[in-house]
């Protein structure tokens, strides 16, 4: 199979979307409470660490829809297969707009602790040069109008791009940085590690139900511009007739 | 901040979470709008092919469901 299967969405689709937008509504709504309101003040940070809910499932969902990302680039890369490459689209959307929230969370968090909005400190530098790298990758999907080529390059791109993700991840070791390294359940109270985990099942759930839709989306536009043409006798007009 | 303590700053708390709560939000409203123009297109789209391979006239065209076509059809034949 080399990209000569129409896709067609699926129909099941929508409804397993929506049963995880509303789990995650669910999940969203109790963690938030729960780090809102119940989780103590830390000790240093005060009440801007309950940032930290947000933040950190954040950064973890951003970083796993990259990765599938980089999975679904290498399958449209060796499977050749158009749902390949909605899945790619989709992932790769959803983890830019998490990465550039988490940007923002980030900055909003640094403002009251470190005493400015933005530092170029190596965990955040590599997580800016993240985001751009991704936001080209979109961009060259815009570019590209042959199917076939914009599917591969940006396959080729993703996997090139993703490099980063792990020295994102292992910068805070690798190099003096002004960010905290990884925390552990062991190093967190318990009463912040249960909004952490709840939100952080939210966002994913989140992640994933966009991610359906997205790639439904996906598959549609794809399907759409892989068809073949109506003779003009068929078009439709915009009133809805035909010419 | 006083003495290397963070003190207040509930303004930012509610910053975050609102950007991130907004920012979803609008995202997941526009792939549903999106869907559902994508969605209203690609149906008169195919009423228009299934009208080019049934034969039908234009006036019929994204108008008439593909039952009532196929009983138009059945009585034209009958004719």
């Amino acid at each position: 199979m080399a990209f000569d299967v129409l896709p067609q969405p699926s129909p099941r689709a929508p409804r397993v979307a929506a049963a995880l937008l509303a789990a995650s509504a669910a999940l969203l709504a109790v963690g938030s409470y729960i780090g809102l309101f119940v989780a103590p003040p830390e000790h240093y940070m005060g009440e801007v660490q309950r940032i930290m809910y947000v933040h950190v499932p954040t950064a973890w969902n951003a970083m796993l829809a990259l990765t599938f990302a980089f999975v679904s680039a290498l399958f449209v890369l060796f499977k050749q297969d158009w749902r390949w490459d909605a899945r790619l689209e989709a992932w790769l959307e959803i983890g830019v707009i998490l990465s550039f929230l988490l940007c923002a969370q980030g900055s909003i968090w640094a403002k009251p602790t470190w005493g400015v909005w933005w530092d170029w400190d190596p965990r955040l530098t590599t997580t800016a040069v993240l985001c751009f790298a991704f936001v080209g990758i979109l961009a060259l999907r815009r570019f590209v109008e042959d199917p076939v080529k914009r599917a591969t390059w940006s396959a080729v791109a993703t996997i090139v791009a993703y490099v980063d993700v792990p020295i994102v991840y292992f910068s805070v070791k690798w190099w003096n940085s002004l960010h905290q390294t990884q925390s552990t359940p062991q190093t967190v109270a318990s009463s912040m590690v249960t909004p952490l985990r709840i939100n952080a099942f939210g966002v994913l759930f989140l992640m994933a139900g966009l991610a359906i839709l997205r790639s439904q989306l996906a598959r549609r536009k794809l399907a759409a511009e892989l068809a073949p043409p109506l003779p003009e006798s068929n078009r439709l007009e915009p009133t809805g007739g035909v010419a | 901040m006083t003495g290397g303590i963070v003190v207040g700053g509930w303004e930012f708390v509610w910053a975050a979470y609102g950007l991130t709560f907004v920012a979803l939000g609008a995202y997941g409203a526009s792939l549903a709008l999106r869907l559902r123009a994508l969605g209203e297109h690609s149906r008169e789209e195919r009423g228009a092919r299934e009208a080019r391979d049934d034969g039908i006239g234009p006036a019929s065209v994204g108008s008439i469901p593909s039952p009532a076509r196929a009983e138009r059809r059945s009585a034209e034949e009958e004719q």
